[in-house]
């Protein structure tokens, strides 16, 4: 073998091998988890002289997945440092998926985290045991005992939960008033009879950003779960071959409603993301926009005097309107913690009902901590909704995973030319792929 | 004979040195090259998810659902046809900047690093600049100018967001391929010029029988690189479209970090990476083999 053809051998090695080990360092630590639990048992704390917990500054790690409440999360935090004599960073990021399967594929796992206990992602780290049960924890009887019963995992709870999320329009009166709109809309006439005055007056009434395609995703497994509380099931019946989703009244009703809307939507909807809509809308340039009770953090932020009010999102096939939940925030101690017994009682600390207070009014989420007080007068529908009963859990708790991701594409694609034959066509092909395997 | 035997001593013990001296760098090249690509064949081979430590081995399964995906093979095809205009357009305008810089004009050096300046920012942060000004300045232009197709945000059509990346891509991935054209060209004896001249050879038949086949060891160096760069597109993509329009721009890469990031499919998005690996690879082997046949030194 002459030596040209052994470089460019050697070189083809060199190219496959470079692209698979980008992939392959993941497991490489998969397996190993189960013996640092042991370790991570070990507790270097004691109590000091008043009985009270002392850390003896030892340094623990809080990842947050929710950047918006770094800032509140990083007082509360500094607070329970000097509290308890510990050393407790908090590091943020907005792709938490990404960070903590990198994370776990290394074997380093936060001390302590943020975690959505609903979502399949979260479930199959509970049941992988990456974080502590703390079914018989005494913090936990401070949550609200029928929202702590979703975040059960066969039997147990790995994650305490202090909010729930929920979705619906959120609407700028500024925007209404100058446009003669007195009412806000409560069904789905009324809000297309807004939009038409809206539209006729040259004013943009729906800021949709479809250029952000994770924010059409979660529009539309949150606007379906509204159409159909249990889509669930709609989409067993297709993967199963019961139904066509052509036939799906559920995603004829998703078009439909997007149909109409579009009419009323921003002219660049298709190049607008999701920072500049909601910057947009913060500043009185649209009048609604779909969006969760997190979103309010964010308005503030570019406009602290902008006078919105998050309203259900009605059900566009008339028939009963009930409001998306998700739960939110809940705080997880991961199996590597390096003091468990701190770790704990930072959980317990969040339970604190001056401290859930002070969290909540920075996140804007219902809490779910007793005795806190829910004092944003812009979600006031929302607390209404909850406190009736009228809400549905979200769908991305029900769908098998990926079924969002894998799906979202065809509806970016529908937004942009109402295909519908062409859009039916990949839900079908999307939902068969998640849930048949 | 006596003599013959003591040079065949003198190599062994030579070939036992050198034999010494590489073994540190197989070690390690052992260790986080070989290593991680026979793991990566291995959890190929399997349903891992990248969450849970149990796993079960499926054999070629992930490998032969590959080729059913309609979303894969769409993934390569705008995958092979970024990388086609990629090439072109690097070789190309990377050629013509360097023979402009290779020329002697006032303020040279500047113009040499002003060129230079956008291979020092990240592929990320270069990105997201382009993606806030392809929304709030090129319609501008587009409007301002009345050319329909730039009146809106280029990254929102199907068509032209694929240009829009390759235009940032250019933007910022050719000054690596011009500076190693200059190398070249500076590296050419000029008496071959002048010699062709005097022989009346025009300016074309000199750029074609000389400067050519001396930038073809050049050529083979940015071949590769940009070939790689663009089978493995993934930050532009990741920053400023995330594959959309609808998947107008989801290449390989993404689709991989889409299947093993939101999906679960750890295991799968490794056998696709091998995949897309083995392909690169050939592509890389036969173009290496073409480039060095036409080279001139």
């Amino acid at each position: 073998m002459t030596f040209r053809k052994s470089l460019a051998i050697i070189m083809a090695v060199a190219m496959v091998g470079g692209v698979a080990a980008g992939c392959s360092d993941g497991g490489e630590t998969a397996s190993t988890g189960a013996a640092s639990s042991a370790a991570a048992s070990a507790s270097g704390s004691e109590d000091n002289a008043d009985g009270e917990l002392d850390g003896g500054g030892v340094e623990l790690e809080l990842l947050m997945t929710k950047p918006e409440t770094t800032p509140v999360m990083e007082e509360i935090t500094a607070q329970f440092n000097e509290e308890f004599n510990t050393n407790i960073t908090v590091s943020s990021t907005s792709d938490g998926a990404t960070v903590i399967r990198t994370r776990l594929s290394a074997n380093e796992m936060p001390d302590l985290m943020n975690t959505f206990p609903l979502e399949d992602f979260y479930k199959s780290m509970f049941a992988d045991g990456r974080f502590v049960d703390i079914t018989n924890q005494e913090f936990l009887s401070k949550v609200s005992p029928d929202t702590l019963a979703l975040s059960e995992y066969e039997g147990a709870y790995y994650a305490v939960p202090m909010s729930v999320s929920t979705y619906g329009i959120y609407v700028n009166n500024t925007v209404l008033q100058e446009n003669g709109i007195e009412e806000v809309p409560t069904t789905w006439d009324e809000l297309m009879e807004a939009c038409e005055t809206l539209t006729a007056n040259g004013v943009t009434a729906f800021l949709m950003p479809d250029q952000d395609v994770g924010n059409v995703a979660q529009r539309f497994e949150r606007t379906v779960g509204v159409i159909n509380n249990d889509s669930d099931s709609e989409f067993q019946q297709i993967a199963n071959g019961e139904m066509a989703a052509a036939d799906s009244p559920t995603l004829n009703a998703w078009c439909d409603y997007n149909d109409q809307l579009l009419l009323h939507c921003n002219a660049d909807h298709m190049g607008m993301d999701y920072d500049v809509a909601c910057a947009n809308f913060s500043n009185n340039e649209g009048a609604f926009m779909l969006s969760g009770t997190w979103m309010l953090s964010t308005i503030k932020q570019n406009n602290p005097d902008a006078d919105v009010t998050l309203i259900a999102f009605p059900n566009p096939t008339g028939g009963e309107t009930k409001v998306p939940i998700n739960m939110d925030t809940a705080f997880s101690v991961g199996e590597t913690c390096a003091n468990m017994d701190i770790g704990l009682r930072f959980l317990e600390y969040m339970t604190q009902p001056e401290i859930a207070q002070k969290y909540c009014d920075a996140d804007g989420n219902v809490s779910l901590i007793e005795g806190v007080e829910y004092n944003i007068p812009q979600h006031q529908a929302m607390v209404e909704a909850v406190d009736s009963g009228s809400v549905f859990v979200t769908a991305v708790n029900f769908w098998p995973t990926g079924l969002r991701e894998e799906i979202r594409a065809s509806c970016q694609t529908y937004l942009q030319d109402q295909d519908r034959d062409a859009f039916l066509a990949a839900a079908q092909t999307a939902i068969e792929t998640i849930y048949n395997g | 004979m006596k003599k013959g035997s003591h040079t065949r001593a003198a190599n062994r013990e030579q070939n036992r040195t050198f034999a010494l001296f590489t073994i540190p760098g197989f070690l390690l090249y052992c260790a986080f090259f070989i290593t991680p690509v026979l793991m990566g064949i291995y959890y190929s081979l399997t349903d891992w998810d990248g969450i849970t430590r149990n796993y079960n081995f499926i054999g070629v399964e992930n490998y032969g659902k590959i080729f059913s995906n309609k979303q894969f093979l769409g993934s390569l095809l705008f995958t092979f046809q970024y990388t086609f205009f990629l090439i072109v357009f690097t070789i190309v305008l990377g050629v013509a900047l360097a023979l402009l810089l290779n020329r002697h004009i006032k303020g040279l050096s500047f113009f040499r690093a002003m060129y230079f300046f956008p291979a020092v920012l990240s592929g990320l942060t270069v990105g997201l600049i382009f993606k806030q000004l392809f929304y709030h300045v090129v319609p501008v232009i587009g409007q301002a100018l009345h050319i329909e197709a730039l009146s809106q945000n280029p990254l929102a059509d199907p068509v032209l967001a694929m240009w829009s990346i390759l235009f940032v891509a250019l933007w910022q991935g050719l000054p690596i391929p011009m500076l190693l054209f200059l190398a070249g060209l500076q590296s050419i004896p000029t008496d071959l010029y002048e010699a062709a001249a005097l022989d009346g050879a025009s300016a074309w038949q000199r750029f074609r029988t000389i400067t050519v086949p001396f930038l073809m060891p050049v050529l083979s160096v940015v071949l590769v690189l940009t070939l790689k760069s663009g089978l493995m597109v993934f930050d532009y993509i990741m920053s400023m479209t995330e594959g959309g329009p609808g998947t107008a721009t989801q290449s390989v890469a993404y689709m991989i970090y889409i299947h093993g990031f939101t999906q679960n499919k750890y295991a799968q998005s490794i056998a696709e990476a091998i995949v897309i690996g083995i392909i690169i690879a050939l592509i890389s082997a036969v173009q290496i083999y073409f480039t060095n046949r036409k080279k001139a030194v």
